[in-house]
């Protein structure tokens, strides 16, 4: 697949976790995507943390309607994901992480 | 292209559906919905909402720093204090390791092991160490660290509370460097005073011995030899009020040292009680000693409890009326427990004053008035010799003008049965006794041979050791007599090697008045030591006492009773004391160290 052979490739993914508050689920949803990442993207991701509590219009803007989401901004498609992210394999798999480690 | 199209639009209906089945299912934690007057958020709250806010807020407002890591190590909480402490912003770092929030340094390697062996058996860990921030700077820190479990039980990492005790830390490092400081400042003191005291000490020797060697001299007309006691007396009283201030600083610094012994202490008042007639006897005032306790065997340093009695006895008799009795007296208040009273009917002690007698520099109420002599230092002294022996020291009185009783009480001991007696092989006598001297003051040297010379004596002089180890290895003599400081080594060692190669005794002279000094001195095969200024009379008792073949048993084998003695301050004292009522000459004024 085109996608899974850019993200083995080395292309830097952007990703953006929108939260509502430091309630126990955006904690949870902040670490779950951080150790995907570390764990199959180190080096080469940016995630950045938004509070819609604190800027709720940088959410309207990207047509958010639940906290936390997550979105994948880079590489293209945009993906997004609702909850705590603590569906491993279906996060990797929304990523194109997953199939070329399955399929190398 | 429309394959991919159709793709991505299945795509997005998924993500459309997910939303709507997460916002079901209580996933979410809030919903963003445009409306006229812009985005509007609504929280949802699920059933534990509120304990998680409540225990959110708790987390958020307690100012020491949590975080929660998982088995791998990686944050997976961070509370608002450990954002501040650590510079960092929860988002930033959740799900990161925690090496990344800081660095831990253990003062030494073991420490860490020892807390994760601590943390791994007992699932609890509290300490102290040193935590690297990302930017470097350093925190001391106070950590209690727990396991956490799930529901099942299983590890699932561990929750530490951290305090940042920096500031408190500086403040200790600071006291404990103020501390150290005014140790080290102390400690010069002490050095200053003893270096002083020895200063002070060593001119008065020649003096003293010429001026109590006159004073024996018959030939000379009675004013002039009273004269000549007056100028001694005055010198070792002056000796006396610096072996005071040096004992003072040795019992405020705890550097006291005793060397106990069994001691039969009604022994010891038979000698305080000669030492004591003669002071008594020129004021018209008397002393009666009533020994009527049943065990009178204690452990202590002879020394200091006679320099205990002395104290008390003079202080009784300064403090009397001319005519007056001090009546000292023993008893065993209960088992096992034995009492030495002192009890005059002189000025007495007013209530208010009855708190503070035992401090340093106080003289009840008589302050200012200039009525009695002394610094005011010996009851301070006695008590801090009596607190060594764990024993007590205390004073009644009815008020002013009716008196005042001291007594020192002490445990009582089992008088040792089988005295080691101190066997020695002395050399056979050959008179007349020939006298090595090692002394670089010079006026000293000369004084102490001519004086010596004129008692009988033969004498060789060294000024330096190895002036004085060619001297031995030329002339056998009988005794060695060595200044301590010489400008080639020490006292210490000449008696080493004398006593090594010829096996000679010897008298120790300082002027330091160290406790330490004593020891050593001791150690090196001194068999006495006599404190600067030096009398004459005391110094040839001393020869004698080492020559001659072991009359009575001591309780201590070389240092028991009173004269060249453990202290240096007392030894001085009490030996010239001792030899004061064997000379003929009359007592007029009094001895004043007390109250």
């Amino acid at each position: 697949m085109e996608a899974a052979r850019r993200a083995q490739s080395g292309e830097r993914y952007l990703l953006r976790l929108y939260i509502a508050g430091t309630t126990p689920r955006s904690n949870r949803a902040i670490v779950n995507i951080r150790k995907i990442c570390e764990e199959h993207l180190k080096g080469r991701y940016e995630l950045e943390v938004v509070d819609v509590m604190k800027n709720p219009s940088l959410a309207a803007g990207e047509q958010i309607i639940a906290a936390p989401t997550l979105v994948k901004k880079l590489p293209l498609p945009l993906r997004r994901f609702i909850g705590d992210l603590s569906e491993t394999e279906r996060i990797l798999l929304g990523l194109d992480l997953r199939k070329q480690e399955d399929n190398p | 292209m429309l394959l991919a199209s159709n793709a991505e639009l299945r795509v997005r209906l998924e993500e459309a559906e997910e939303t709507l089945r997460a916002i079901r299912s209580g996933d979410v934690d809030a919903l963003v919905v445009e409306g006229p007057a812009g985005s509007q958020i609504f929280t949802l709250q699920g059933v534990d909402a509120q304990s998680n806010q409540f225990r959110g807020e708790i987390l958020a407002q307690i100012s020491d720093a949590v975080v929660a890591v998982d088995n791998e190590e990686r944050i997976t909480y961070l509370n608002a204090a450990a954002e501040r402490q650590y510079g960092v912003a929860a988002s930033e770092v959740l799900g990161r390791c925690m090496r990344e929030l800081w660095t831990s340094q253990w003062p030494q390697e073991t420490d860490e092991v020892a807390a994760r062996n601590a943390l791994r058996e007992t699932g609890y860990w509290r300490g102290e160490n040193v935590h690297r921030k990302r930017n470097g700077e350093r925190i001391h820190v106070e950590s209690a660290v727990i396991c956490l479990h799930d529901t099942a039980g299983e590890e699932i990492g561990f929750l530490a509370t951290i305090r940042d005790i920096t500031e408190r830390k500086d403040v200790e490092e600071r006291l404990r460097r103020a501390a150290e400081e005014a140790e080290a400042a102390s400690q010069a003191k002490d050095d200053f005073l003893a270096a002083l005291s020895h200063e002070l000490r060593t001119p008065l020797t020649p003096v003293l011995m010429s001026a109590a060697a006159m004073e024996l001299d018959p030939e000379l007309p009675d004013a002039i030899r009273e004269q000549l006691s007056m100028i001694r007396r005055n010198i070792q009283l002056e000796a006396r009020l610096i072996d005071d201030l040096l004992d003072l600083t040795h019992i405020t610094r705890r550097t006291l040292q005793i060397h106990q012994v069994v001691v039969d202490v009604h022994e010891l008042l038979g000698h305080t009680e000669e030492i004591v007639r003669s002071e008594a006897v020129g004021h018209d005032r008397v002393v009666e000693f009533r020994l009527e306790a049943r065990q009178y065997h204690v452990i202590a340093d002879p020394t200091r409890l006679q320099q205990v009695f002395w104290n008390l006895i003079k202080n009784a008799l300064k403090f009397s009326e001319d005519g007056g009795r001090v009546t000292v007296r023993t008893s065993n208040p209960s088992p096992h427990r034995f009492a030495v009273s002192v009890e005059d009917h002189g000025i007495g002690i007013a209530q208010e004053a009855l708190g503070r007698i035992f401090s340093a520099f106080d003289q009840g109420e008589l302050k200012g008035r200039h009525r009695f002599g002394g610094l005011g230092l010996g009851l301070a002294i006695s008590k801090g010799i009596v607190d060594l022996h764990n024993g007590s020291l205390h004073v009644e009185s009815e008020g002013r003008g009716r008196g005042a009783t001291f007594t020192v009480e002490l445990e009582t001991t089992v008088p040792e049965r089988n005295r080691e007696s101190p066997a020695q092989n002395l050399p056979a006598r050959t008179m007349p006794l020939r006298l090595l001297i090692v002394e670089d003051h010079e006026p000293t040297l000369a004084t102490m041979k001519r004086l010596l010379e004129r008692s009988g004596y033969r004498v060789c002089s060294a000024a330096t050791m190895s002036e004085a180890l060619a001297v031995a290895s030329a002339t056998k003599c009988d005794v060695l007599i060595s200044d301590l400081g010489l400008p080639d080594g020490s006292g210490l060692d000449l008696m080493r090697e004398i006593h090594q190669r010829y096996g000679w005794p010897g008298i120790a002279l300082t002027g330091y008045g160290m406790e330490e000094d004593i020891r050593r001195v001791t150690e090196s095969g001194f068999g006495a030591h006599l404190v600067k200024p030096i009398d004459i009379t005391q110094l040839r008792a001393t020869i004698e006492r080492l020559l001659a073949p072991t009359e009575t048993p001591e309780k201590t084998p070389r240092f028991a009773n009173g004269a060249q003695r453990t202290s240096p301050a007392r030894s001085g004292n009490l030996g010239e004391k001792a030899a004061d009522h064997l000379k003929p000459k009359k007592r007029s004024e009094k001895n004043s160290t007390g109250h």
